[in-house]
């Protein structure tokens, strides 16, 4: 008889411990991720955007520049992205690239584990957007032209953490925006 | 009998001391969660990489702008855009500056490529020497006041006195101006002044 009561007693014990405990883990594992949730912005994407600058700084003042500022060399641009329109593979250029290698984390010199998209953009047809140039080694020309001036694979669209770094530069008498995407 | 009713009173009574407990804990994580966002506000002005990288490009494309427009000339004739019987730059509104964007130039219309449709607002001003050797500001765009994120860039150009104004049909030169906004503080010389364009960028 005692030992019943006992074991009732303790159940009733034992259902009040699951309540608590499942009440303290919720708020544990609330409290974890909303933490978590506040830092993320600081976590993630503070060294993207100073890789997505660091390209965009070495390709206009250094891989692509000439004496004057802002002013690009267009062989190099174009060569950037076309190596055949180069004879000397890239080494003719302020900052010298590989421009024969097929990687463009070589040709920025970056780590592999960043994705890396370099273009060239402008509006040409009107509608507030920025689209792709191209070339065919000597001057900007309609697209699709021979050479389409952009590097690496296309962001995705689906996440929301690819950072962007840009520059104006001018090409070939016009002004165009360097465009350097790193996810 | 008594002792036996006591221990199911005293069972009964700690029914729930455990999730009371649980509610009490969980107040205080929650709590000091509150508390600690509290006490480290984050205000428009707090130091922030994410922002800082923003203003990093804003200031890298707004130097390549004005470097075209100095390359292109299109920052001069933009200077020269002048209406000379109204004493402001033509096509600007009553106030004498242009509120809505760039001045119908090529420079203006690089401008509005540029920033235009990227939720970012510009002022562009000059700041000229006036003839007893003060610095003076003329506002050439004016589209508010900037923001506590504002950067700004500029460029100098020096202006000549037979250039002539950029205004189609214009014949006057700005040695012959008699409304222009800068005057002539190089008298009796080739030059007329020395400008600086400044190009004052914020988000919107």
């Amino acid at each position: 008889m005692r030992e019943t009561k006992s074991r009732l007693d303790r159940g009733q014990l034992n259902f009040d411990l699951l309540i608590g405990v499942t009440v303290f883990v919720l708020a544990l594992a609330f409290v974890f991720s909303a933490v978590s949730g506040m830092v993320t912005p600081y976590v993630h994407g503070q060294e993207h955007t100073l890789v997505a600058d660091r390209v965009a700084t070495l390709l206009a003042d250094g891989s692509f520049a000439t004496d004057q500022s802002s002013i690009v060399n267009a062989t190099c641009a174009f060569g950037f992205f076309n190596a055949s329109y180069l004879t000397d593979n890239g080494t003719g250029c302020r900052i010298g690239f590989p421009a024969n290698s097929s990687s463009v984390h070589e040709r920025v010199a970056i780590d592999r584990r960043y994705s890396v998209n370099v273009s060239l953009v402008r509006d040409t047809d009107g509608d507030g957007k920025r689209d792709v140039l191209c070339t065919d080694g000597e001057v900007l020309t309609d697209c699709p032209g021979d050479t389409r001036l952009t590097a690496g694979p296309t962001p995705p669209t689906n996440r929301g953490s690819v950072v962007s770094a840009r520059r104006v530069v001018v090409l070939d008498g016009l002004d165009v925006v360097l465009e350097v995407r790193v996810w | 009998m008594v002792k036996r009713a006591g221990t199911v009173r005293t069972s009964a009574d700690r029914g729930q001391a455990h999730t009371l407990e649980a509610f009490m804990s969980a107040l205080l994580l929650v709590g000091s969660i509150a508390f600690a966002l509290q006490v480290t506000a984050v205000t428009p002005l707090t130091a922030s990489t994410s922002s800082q990288h923003i203003e990093n490009q804003q200031i890298g494309m707004t130097k390549g702008v004005l470097d075209a427009a100095i390359h292109n000339e299109s920052l001069r004739l933009t200077l020269l855009y002048w209406n000379e019987s109204d004493g402001s730059f033509a096509g600007s509104s009553s106030t004498g500056y242009y509120a809505t964007g760039g001045p119908p130039t090529a420079f203006g219309a690089m401008l509005n490529r540029t920033f235009g449709d990227q939720g970012i607002a510009f002022n562009v001003n000059v700041f000229y020497v006036t003839t007893a050797g003060d610095v003076r500001r003329e506002q050439i765009v004016h589209t508010g006041t900037p923001s506590e994120h504002a950067v700004s860039v500029s460029r100098t150009i020096t202006l000549y006195d037979d250039e002539v104004f950029s205004v189609s049909g214009a014949s006057t030169t700005l040695g012959g101006s008699a409304s222009y906004f800068a005057p002539d503080a190089g008298a009796g010389e080739h030059l007329y002044n020395v400008v600086r364009v400044e190009v004052v960028l914020w988000r919107m």
